[in-house]
């Protein structure tokens, strides 16, 4: 294989020649080229855990990132867990296999009988790196 | 962006971002119950094997646009009619309880 690529250098370093920590970006190491996203809202009954199945069409396991809105706190980065009150607890986490992109609500009401909506946001990022 | 709705009441619940969607993409769903019927609601391109571009749904590329930006409006807030194709706008709902 040629020298080919894609190289951006960092102010004052030669593109063709310096060295690669030299360059604010450079083709030759695995990077991300591309994601997939989206949003969705699930409710769970307390004491279930509801999982949403995203298939990513992908043949290999893609890098997953995943946001829940928790406990009035904004989004919040996937696995996290805690107490929207004294009696209700969320555990929320995501992972992937070569198929499908797997984000995991659960919820438990200590009084019972309630339900809790989680809005959730998605990043799928395709690369295969050196898998 | 493709919408995917439950075929029996309209309910979004979950989408992909874009605009241009290929084949690749069209296989993805979002499911958090195996024995929902999904339905999918396309705003903007399918791409061919070509990659020509079908248009989907292109009079609501002014919706699209809202769905992108950093308004609050959300595709979540909003319903397919399953009589009528149509995108419709929920009331607010107390959705915990």
């Amino acid at each position: 294989m040629g020298d080919w690529g894609f190289r951006i250098s960092e102010k004052g370093a030669e593109v063709l020649t310096g060295d690669d920590k030299e360059m604010a970006f450079t083709s030759k190491y695995a990077l991300f080229k591309g994601s997939t996203s989206g949003t969705g809202q699930t409710t769970v009954s307390s004491g279930n855990t509801n999982t949403v199945t995203i298939a990513h069409g992908l043949d290999y396991i893609p890098k997953v990132r995943a946001y829940a809105d928790v406990a009035y706190s904004g989004f919040a980065e996937l696995p996290v867990y805690g107490r929207i009150t004294v009696l209700e607890d969320y555990q929320c986490w995501c992972y992937a296999d070569a198929t499908n992109i797997y984000l995991k609500f659960y919820y438990l009401d200590g009084e019972g009988g309630g339900n809790h909506t989680f809005n959730y946001k998605y990043f799928l990022y395709k690369d295969k790196g050196k898998l | 962006m493709i919408l995917f709705y439950n075929k029996i009441d309209g309910r979004i619940f979950g989408t992909i971002d874009g605009r241009v969607h290929n084949r690749e993409q069209l296989k993805m769903y979002v499911s958090q119950d195996p024995k929902m019927e999904i339905g999918k609601y396309v705003i903007g391109f399918l791409e061919g094997e070509k990659g020509e571009r079908m248009g989907q749904n292109l009079d609501k590329m002014s919706l699209l646009e809202k769905f992108e930006d950093i308004t609050p409006e959300s595709p979540l807030d909003y319903k397919v009619d399953v009589e009528t194709g149509e995108l419709i706008k929920i009331q607010n709902e107390k959705l915990n309880s």
